[in-house]
């Protein structure tokens, strides 16, 4: 298993044709023997990770059938929310469970918070040389 | 009114209000074609969505029951 992950900013451009770089890691997420191969967002600034209504479903999770409700504020606090486990796999390092606001609400974007994805993991911003790293956490 | 006087009233608004001044002005001024600084204000007359989620007081704690008890449910199978 590695210690530590490697993954290069993502470039992308915005409205304004402006170059805009983003640390966006490849995920495969599980659910329920439904996986699919995602790109979140690894945002330091968010309290908690983000899955969108649209993957949600993807994976086979049931609005209807989930318990926990979950009040954000902000952007999100128009949308409702509901609390899911999802295994995640990044790279070769075990298998994890993560827990995401999933969120009923279109086009929003994958996004890997504190909880539980900077918990779970180190990560490291190399940002004027266009890469950040990860590290799991025990190893 | 004179421009003191519109000063003054304005720097009685809420902070809310004053934000929302900032935007009537840098959107009306963007129609005007004479302004050479259109596009620096079009960019604040926008508004710009940020995704980041932010707890309202109980996403955090709920998201930590919910993986403590999708714990205790793998270890009990």
């Amino acid at each position: 298993m590695p210690s530590s992950l490697r993954f290069p900013y993502v470039v992308a451009q915005n409205t304004l044709g402006e170059s805009i770089s983003r640390p966006i890691l490849p995920t495969e997420l599980t659910h329920s023997n439904q996986s699919l191969q995602a790109f979140g967002l690894v945002d330091s600034g968010a309290d908690v990770n983000m899955l969108p209504y649209e993957l949600g479903i993807a994976l086979g999770l049931d609005w209807d059938s989930q318990d926990y409700a979950l009040h954000l504020s902000g952007n999100m606090a128009n949308y409702e929310a509901r609390g899911v486990i999802v295994t995640g796999r990044i790279g070769n390092f075990p298998l994890i469970d993560m827990a995401f606001a999933w969120v009923r609400a279109e086009g929003v974007p994958l996004i890997f918070g504190q909880t539980n994805f900077f918990e779970a993991f180190e990560v490291c911003f190399f940002r004027l040389e266009s890469y950040f790293t990860i590290t799991r956490k025990g190893t | 009114m004179t421009l003191a006087d519109l000063l003054s009233e304005l720097d009685h608004l809420s902070q809310t209000e004053k934000l929302k001044v900032i935007q009537h002005l840098a959107h009306t001024l963007e129609t005007e074609t004479t302004f050479n600084g259109q596009l620096a204000l079009t960019s604040l007359a926008k508004e710009y969505e940020i995704w980041s989620p932010q707890d309202q007081g109980n996403a955090v704690s709920t998201l930590h029951a919910l993986l403590k008890v999708h714990e205790q449910k793998n270890n009990a199978e």
